[in-house]
Protein backbone atom coordinates (compact mmCIF):
# COMPACT_ATOMS: atom_id res chain seq x y z
CA UNK A 1 0.00 0.00 0.00
CA UNK A 2 1.74 3.12 -1.24
CA UNK A 3 1.10 6.67 -0.09
CA UNK A 4 0.97 9.01 -3.06
CA UNK A 5 0.18 12.21 -1.15
CA UNK A 6 1.84 12.46 2.25
CA UNK A 7 0.12 15.74 3.14
CA UNK A 8 -3.34 14.23 2.69
CA UNK A 9 -2.26 11.05 4.46
CA UNK A 10 -1.19 12.89 7.61
CA UNK A 11 -4.21 15.17 7.44
CA UNK A 12 -6.43 12.09 7.30
CA UNK A 13 -4.58 10.54 10.22
CA UNK A 14 -5.02 13.71 12.27
CA UNK A 15 -8.78 13.71 11.70
CA UNK A 16 -9.01 10.03 12.61
CA UNK A 17 -6.97 10.60 15.78
CA UNK A 18 -9.31 13.48 16.59
CA UNK A 19 -12.31 11.20 16.09
CA UNK A 20 -10.74 8.55 18.33
CA UNK A 21 -9.97 11.21 20.93
CA UNK A 22 -13.61 12.28 20.93
CA UNK A 23 -14.64 8.64 21.26
CA UNK A 24 -12.38 8.11 24.29
CA UNK A 25 -13.60 11.39 25.77
CA UNK A 26 -17.13 10.14 25.33
CA UNK A 27 -16.40 7.00 27.33
CA UNK A 28 -15.05 9.05 30.22
CA UNK A 29 -17.43 12.01 30.21
CA UNK A 30 -20.48 10.59 28.50
CA UNK A 31 -21.71 10.92 24.93
CA UNK A 32 -23.41 14.12 23.85
CA UNK A 33 -25.19 14.52 20.51
CA UNK A 34 -22.89 17.38 19.44
CA UNK A 35 -19.76 15.34 20.20
CA UNK A 36 -21.11 12.26 18.42
CA UNK A 37 -21.87 14.33 15.32
CA UNK A 38 -18.40 15.90 15.45
CA UNK A 39 -16.79 12.49 15.92
CA UNK A 40 -18.60 11.02 12.92
CA UNK A 41 -17.73 14.06 10.79
CA UNK A 42 -14.04 13.87 11.74
CA UNK A 43 -14.00 10.16 10.99
CA UNK A 44 -15.58 10.61 7.56
CA UNK A 45 -13.22 13.46 6.66
CA UNK A 46 -10.21 11.49 7.91
CA UNK A 47 -11.13 8.38 5.96
CA UNK A 48 -11.76 10.39 2.77
CA UNK A 49 -8.36 12.09 3.05
CA UNK A 50 -6.70 8.71 3.66
CA UNK A 51 -8.41 7.17 0.65
CA UNK A 52 -7.37 10.12 -1.52
CA UNK A 53 -3.76 9.80 -0.37
CA UNK A 54 -3.66 6.07 -1.19
CA UNK A 55 -5.20 6.48 -4.66
CA UNK A 56 -2.76 7.35 -7.47
CA UNK A 57 -5.36 9.08 -9.64
CA UNK A 58 -6.93 11.09 -6.81
CA UNK A 59 -3.50 12.15 -5.51
CA UNK A 60 -2.54 13.30 -8.98
CA UNK A 61 -5.72 15.40 -9.19
CA UNK A 62 -5.06 16.86 -5.72
CA UNK A 63 -1.50 17.80 -6.66
CA UNK A 64 -2.76 19.34 -9.89
CA UNK A 65 -5.29 21.38 -7.90
CA UNK A 66 -2.52 22.53 -5.53
CA UNK A 67 -0.34 23.64 -8.45
CA UNK A 68 -3.20 25.23 -10.42
CA UNK A 69 -2.43 28.94 -10.88
CA UNK A 70 -6.02 30.10 -10.48
CA UNK A 71 -6.39 28.17 -7.21
CA UNK A 72 -3.14 29.70 -5.95
CA UNK A 73 -4.35 33.20 -6.86
CA UNK A 74 -7.67 32.60 -5.09
CA UNK A 75 -5.81 31.29 -2.04
CA UNK A 76 -3.60 34.40 -1.96
CA UNK A 77 -6.52 36.78 -2.45
CA UNK A 78 -8.66 35.10 0.20
CA UNK A 79 -5.79 35.03 2.76
CA UNK A 80 -5.12 38.71 2.10
CA UNK A 81 -8.79 39.64 2.43
CA UNK A 82 -9.16 37.51 5.57
CA UNK A 83 -6.16 39.28 7.09
CA UNK A 84 -7.64 42.71 6.29
CA UNK A 85 -11.03 41.76 7.74
CA UNK A 86 -9.35 40.34 10.86
CA UNK A 87 -7.38 43.56 11.36
CA UNK A 88 -10.49 45.73 11.01
CA UNK A 89 -12.38 43.40 13.35
CA UNK A 90 -9.55 43.58 15.89
CA UNK A 91 -9.63 47.38 15.90
CA UNK A 92 -13.40 47.35 16.45
CA UNK A 93 -13.11 44.76 19.23
CA UNK A 94 -10.31 46.73 20.88
CA UNK A 95 -12.50 49.81 20.90
CA UNK A 96 -15.42 47.86 22.37
CA UNK A 97 -13.35 46.15 25.08
CA UNK A 98 -11.51 49.30 26.14
CA UNK A 99 -14.73 51.32 26.00
CA UNK A 100 -16.66 48.86 28.18
CA UNK A 101 -13.63 48.36 30.46
CA UNK A 102 -13.19 52.08 31.00
CA UNK A 103 -16.90 52.78 31.42
CA UNK A 104 -17.51 50.00 33.93
CA UNK A 105 -13.97 49.94 35.34
CA UNK A 106 -13.73 46.22 34.56
CA UNK A 107 -10.12 45.05 34.44
CA UNK A 108 -11.13 41.84 32.66
CA UNK A 109 -12.46 43.82 29.70
CA UNK A 110 -9.37 45.99 29.62
CA UNK A 111 -7.24 42.83 29.71
CA UNK A 112 -9.19 41.37 26.80
CA UNK A 113 -8.65 44.63 24.91
CA UNK A 114 -4.91 44.39 25.56
CA UNK A 115 -4.90 40.82 24.25
CA UNK A 116 -6.68 41.85 21.06
CA UNK A 117 -4.35 44.85 20.70
CA UNK A 118 -1.35 42.51 20.98
CA UNK A 119 -2.71 40.25 18.23
CA UNK A 120 -3.41 43.29 16.05
CA UNK A 121 0.13 44.59 16.54
CA UNK A 122 1.61 41.19 15.69
CA UNK A 123 -0.43 41.06 12.48
CA UNK A 124 0.76 44.56 11.51
CA UNK A 125 4.41 43.67 12.11
CA UNK A 126 4.01 40.38 10.26
CA UNK A 127 2.50 42.19 7.29
CA UNK A 128 5.29 44.77 7.28
CA UNK A 129 8.08 42.19 7.41
CA UNK A 130 6.40 40.02 4.80
CA UNK A 131 6.09 43.06 2.51
CA UNK A 132 9.79 43.92 3.01
CA UNK A 133 10.76 40.33 2.30
CA UNK A 134 8.81 40.10 -0.94
CA UNK A 135 9.89 43.59 -2.05
CA UNK A 136 13.49 42.45 -1.73
CA UNK A 137 12.86 39.05 -3.31
CA UNK A 138 10.97 40.36 -6.31
CA UNK B 1 -11.03 32.60 -27.83
CA UNK B 2 -14.39 30.93 -27.36
CA UNK B 3 -14.32 29.72 -30.96
CA UNK B 4 -10.87 28.26 -30.47
CA UNK B 5 -11.85 26.50 -27.25
CA UNK B 6 -14.90 24.85 -28.80
CA UNK B 7 -12.68 22.38 -30.66
CA UNK B 8 -12.26 20.18 -27.60
CA UNK B 9 -13.84 19.69 -24.21
CA UNK B 10 -12.78 21.81 -21.29
CA UNK B 11 -11.62 18.74 -19.39
CA UNK B 12 -9.45 17.57 -22.29
CA UNK B 13 -7.85 20.99 -22.62
CA UNK B 14 -7.32 21.21 -18.85
CA UNK B 15 -5.46 17.89 -18.83
CA UNK B 16 -3.29 18.90 -21.77
CA UNK B 17 -2.17 22.17 -20.18
CA UNK B 18 -1.96 20.81 -16.59
CA UNK B 19 -4.61 22.96 -14.93
CA UNK B 20 -8.02 22.24 -13.45
CA UNK B 21 -11.13 22.37 -15.61
CA UNK B 22 -12.40 25.17 -13.37
CA UNK B 23 -9.51 27.33 -14.56
CA UNK B 24 -10.38 26.67 -18.21
CA UNK B 25 -14.02 27.55 -17.48
CA UNK B 26 -12.93 30.83 -15.86
CA UNK B 27 -10.67 31.66 -18.80
CA UNK B 28 -13.48 30.98 -21.25
CA UNK B 29 -15.85 33.21 -19.28
CA UNK B 30 -13.13 35.91 -19.24
CA UNK B 31 -13.20 35.89 -15.44
CA UNK B 32 -9.53 34.93 -15.24
CA UNK B 33 -6.52 35.89 -17.36
CA UNK B 34 -4.04 33.05 -17.81
CA UNK B 35 -0.37 33.48 -17.02
CA UNK B 36 2.07 33.81 -19.92
CA UNK B 37 3.17 30.20 -19.59
CA UNK B 38 -0.40 28.89 -19.50
CA UNK B 39 -1.34 31.04 -22.50
CA UNK B 40 1.71 29.68 -24.33
CA UNK B 41 0.76 26.08 -23.48
CA UNK B 42 -2.77 26.64 -24.74
CA UNK B 43 -1.51 28.32 -27.90
CA UNK B 44 0.73 25.29 -28.54
CA UNK B 45 -2.21 22.91 -28.12
CA UNK B 46 -4.26 24.79 -30.70
CA UNK B 47 -1.35 25.49 -33.02
CA UNK B 48 -1.80 29.25 -32.91
CA UNK B 49 0.27 32.10 -31.54
CA UNK B 50 -0.36 33.58 -28.10
CA UNK B 51 -1.36 36.85 -29.79
CA UNK B 52 -4.05 35.09 -31.83
CA UNK B 53 -5.28 33.00 -28.90
CA UNK B 54 -5.69 35.93 -26.52
CA UNK B 55 -6.71 38.48 -29.18
CA UNK B 56 -3.93 40.70 -27.90
CA UNK B 57 -4.06 43.11 -30.84
CA UNK B 58 -7.80 43.80 -30.41
CA UNK B 59 -7.51 44.09 -26.62
CA UNK B 60 -4.56 46.46 -26.97
CA UNK B 61 -6.57 48.70 -29.29
CA UNK B 62 -9.44 48.75 -26.77
CA UNK B 63 -7.03 49.63 -23.95
CA UNK B 64 -5.38 52.33 -26.03
CA UNK B 65 -8.79 53.97 -26.50
CA UNK B 66 -9.31 53.93 -22.73
CA UNK B 67 -5.91 55.58 -22.16
CA UNK B 68 -6.76 58.24 -24.74
CA UNK B 69 -9.91 59.12 -22.78
CA UNK B 70 -8.03 59.57 -19.46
Amino acid sequence: MKTYNKKNFWLGMQFIVLALGLLILGFFKGFKLKNIALMILCFIIGVSFLMRSLSKEMSRKDRLDDMDERNRLIHLKSCSRANSITQVGSVILMGIFFGIGTASDADLMKGAGVGVAFCFTVSLWAEMFARLYYEKKN
Amino acid sequence: MKKVLSKMTQQQLAELVHVSSRTIISIEKEQYSPSLMLAYRMAEVFGVSVEELCCLKENKELEDKQYENL
